[in-house]
């Protein structure tokens, strides 16, 4: 599994896609860190204090979580646009494996791309409140980023599940869209059950999250219910691809 | 020594039997031919005994074991079914630095199998930029990277230039030279008779003919394989 997994790892990292996803998203997370400090007290904006660290670590987790998203997608669905797919199972037959293999792959790029992106913004941030002499609370700063890197993480888990029931680029990514954007509102409205909305996948992304919310779990909670969303879509995905040619 | 067999293979669609109870023997040591019709069910056979495809019915085996049942099957067997299956923005020697690390071959591995091919130099490229003829190259190196037993090719020679098409047929050679098992399918009717020293006539998903090309020639007084092919083919009955 670990040869699989640094396989899948060589593939994105030898593609220019995924490269340039994660250098637009890093760039967009130094303008974030940029616009914490050099906003912070303007207008609405809170002045430099003890929120401002845990404030700029969270902000990025939705950019950061699509992007492990888009290339978790990459990761599966690129195979069938792209037709290598045909020779990933003929190097590995055992198609359960390696879409395993890519799960964690979706896991690791999730991880591995929001602790890039955080450390880049931290580069700019950390100068200006010590210079400042703001406080950097600790834990509250440990548990935003732990959420950021988190939700990342999940979402890479949740691309390459859509990517392995859809095995479409384009219909996974707009799948994911209308999804976030109108079922998940417009869902519990229909159903009358707004407490529905907790138990959704973006409900459980807010878990994780930590959001002010009523009907959401804890984080952990959330968490886990992400996961098994994302198992359960790999698995249905799985067992269509176990049971179809390969184009 | 490794020898592919194929009994009863059958695939059907709905409405369409593509593949109908071929059983088949592919010899080691020999280029066997693998010829018949577009449509014919050449590829699906290949793919069916690649585990691409699932067989309604029958089975395949190298030697004792169906692909799917090897542990890590381009140790034993390599294939170039696809030249257009890479990654249009990846760089050749990429390409091949993945399948090496899937299947435990070595860096060098992948070095080799470039000069084999004659790649070496344009390997730094992105497969995109290659021509036709080069991604023909890069399929058949990826077929190589494992030093395989037993080489499978769907339309080798597409693609490739008078002049590839006379180093493949050296190569065919070389290999079957060494002891492997060499399937090769291709509608080259004419260059395929100077390659192979078995054949396999399919029409219509069916077995018409099969085994030593000399003796299959002789035997029906034809003059070559085409002659063979258009004397027992449905395409021969259009003419």
């Amino acid at each position: 599994m670990k040869t699989l997994v640094r396989v899948e790892l060589r593939k994105l990292a030898t593609i220019r896609g995924p490269r340039v996803i994660v250098a637009a998203a890093s760039a967009l997370v130094i303008v974030f860190a940029v616009f914490a400090v050099a906003t912070a007290g303007e207008g609405d904006a809170p002045p430099l204090g003890p929120e401002t660290l845990p404030g700029f670590l969270r902000s990025p987790a939705q950019l950061l979580g699509f992007v492990a998203l888009l290339i978790g997608v990459i990761a599966v669905a690129g195979e069938w646009t792209h037709r290598t797919v045909t020779r990933t199972f003929l190097l590995t037959p055992a198609r359960r494996r390696v879409v395993m293999a890519k799960m964690l792959t979706g896991v690791i790029v999730g991880v591995g791309v929001s602790v890039l992106a955080l450390m880049l913004g931290l580069l700019v941030v950390l100068p200006v409140l010590l210079a400042n002499g703001t406080a950097l609370s600790p834990v509250a700063s440990a548990e935003a980023a732990l959420a950021t890197i988190g939700i990342s993480a999940l979402y890479g888990l949740m691309g390459v599940a859509l990517g392995v029931l859809t095995r479409n680029q384009t219909v996974a990514l707009v799948a994911a869209l209308l999804w976030n954007l109108v079922a998940e509102n417009v869902v519990p409205i229909v159903m009358r059950t707004p407490q529905l909305y907790g138990w959704l996948p973006g409900g459980a992304a807010d878990a994780v999250l930590g959001r002010d919310r009523s009907g959401l779990l804890d984080p952990v909670g959330g968490g886990l219910l992400l996961v098994a969303y994302a198992v359960a879509l790999a698995t249905t995905g799985t067992l269509l691809i176990l049971r179809r040619d390969t184009a | 020594m490794t020898t592919i067999h194929a009994d009863g293979l059958t695939k059907r669609y709905p409405g369409l039997t593509a593949v109908d109870h071929l059983t088949f023997t592919v010899r080691a040591g020999r280029v066997t031919g693998f010829v018949g019709p577009n449509g014919a069910g050449k590829t699906t056979t290949l793919r069916m005994l690649l585990g691409l495809t699932r067989p309604t019915a029958g089975s395949a085996r190298f030697d004792a074991r169906s692909y799917g049942e090897l542990s890590n099957p381009a140790r034993l067997i390599g294939a170039s079914l696809d030249p257009d299956s890479f990654h249009p923005g990846r760089r050749g020697r990429d390409a091949l630095h993945i399948s090496a690390a899937t299947v435990g071959a070595s860096r060098r591995r992948v070095e080799e199998v470039l000069e084999l091919v004659g790649l070496a130099d344009a390997a730094t490229r992105r497969v995109k930029t290659f021509s036709s003829g080069m991604r023909q190259r890069l399929s058949i190196a990826d077929a190589l990277i494992g030093d395989p037993e037993v080489l499978i090719f769907d339309e080798p020679t597409s693609g490739l230039d008078p002049g590839g098409i006379h180093w493949l047929r050296g190569f065919l050679r070389m290999l079957a030279g060494q002891g492997r098992t060499v399937l090769v399918s291709s509608h080259q009717l004419a260059e395929l008779e100077q390659t192979i020293d078995d054949a396999l006539l399919i029409d219509r998903g069916r077995e018409v003919v099969s085994g030593d090309l000399d003796i299959l020639l002789a035997d029906g007084g034809h003059e070559s394989l085409e002659d063979l092919f258009l004397a027992r083919t449905t395409t021969g009955a259009l003419r």
